[in-house]
């Protein structure tokens, strides 16, 4: 029997926190027809690689789709005044 | 007029030199003190704090941070404090700090927190020694909060921010999943800066949160993670509206 697709996607959340490459909690991960789609913020282009490593590793079985993005710092701050 | 820049969940590693301070250069122009949410590193390695050491080295405000769970996760918290005391960053953990701005003393009450939920959804101290040791752990956390900010009150103290990783208000977490929120933050933490009372409360860790709320007090409440906001940080002015007559 072929594992279910729930236990796939969390083996793969464990797998994105505790593999020192990516440390992240925050990937989410949703499967269709035999492809996994990854999505969220990561810190560096390094970790998005990563991602899509571990993802590989994990899950051969799956086409990766690694959608995360790398959190682009805006120049400004915003400024609010607190009432 | 007090300028509070903030922010949170910066995950810094190796792959992060020089990704920040470029940002930081006008700093001083923007704001008086700097406010770090927690989640500094990415592992908790004393290295992966050394990185963000050299990035903050020298900055011409006061830097206030608390300890976030990734900063805990190689158990190594007092290595990866030290690093950033050993620049001068003032790292709290149930414990205040003054900074003056301008002649107003301005008090930091700062603590990591942790998880349990939100009123009507949360964990209780009941049952297993397990399930009683994870609600207690931050109650303790929101006991310390509140001594500390209560410490601030009666040192005179009338401008308080509380700083936490951990989220006080659940209006913060709009956007993340809600079977996560007691693994994001807690009433209890919220309960404390309403009872002590605060100008603003400030955390992180909600990387899919929403960046303003408030407590159920209506004490006003930033999510600064950086996923959240997109800058090296954002600045809350506190008594601007006085100061501009708004």
């Amino acid at each position: 029997m072929n594992e279910p697709e729930d236990y796939a996607i969390q083996r793969l959340r464990d797998a994105l926190a505790a593999d020192e490459r990516v440390a992240e909690m925050g990937i989410q991960v949703r499967m269709a027809a035999g492809k996994a789609f990854l999505t969220g913020q990561v810190a560096t282009p390094e970790r998005q690689q990563a991602v899509g490593a571990v993802a590989a590793e994990v899950l051969p079985d799956y086409e990766i789709h690694n959608e995360t993005v790398v959190t682009v710092m805006a120049d400004q701050p915003r400024v609010e005044k607190i009432k | 007029m007090i300028r509070v820049a903030a922010v949170g969940d910066i995950h810094f590693g190796q792959d992060s030199a020089g990704t920040l301070r470029p940002h930081l250069e006008d700093i001083a122009e923007q704001a008086d003190v700097y406010l770090l949410a927690g989640d500094l590193t990415r592992l908790g390695d004393p290295e992966e704090a050394a990185v963000l050491a050299r990035e903050l080295r020298d900055l011409p405000v006061p830097i206030v941070a608390v300890l976030g769970n990734h900063d805990y996760h190689s158990d190594q918290e007092k290595a990866v404090t030290d690093v950033l005391e050993g620049i001068g960053v003032q790292v709290l953990e149930g414990t205040s700090t003054v900074v003056d701005v301008d002649g107003t003393p301005v008090g930091i009450a700062g603590v990591k927190g942790f998880g349990s939920g939100f009123a009507g959804a949360c964990g209780s101290d009941f049952g297993e020694p397990m399930m009683k040791a994870y609600v207690r752990h931050t109650q303790e956390a929101a006991d310390r909060l509140r001594e500390a900010l209560d410490d601030l009150a009666r040192a005179g103290v009338e401008r308080r921010v509380a700083l936490m990783h951990y989220s006080p208000s659940e209006g913060t977490l709009r956007g993340e999943r809600l079977e996560i929120y007691p693994f994001l933050g807690s009433y209890l933490l919220g309960e404390a800066v309403d009872r002590a009372g605060a100008d603003l409360a400030i955390h992180g860790h909600a990387h899919g949160g929403t960046e303003k709320g408030f407590t159920p007090g209506g004490i006003q409440v930033r999510n600064v993670a950086q996923p959240v906001i997109t800058r090296a940080y954002n600045v809350y002015c506190l008594d601007c509206e006085k100061e501009s007559g708004g």
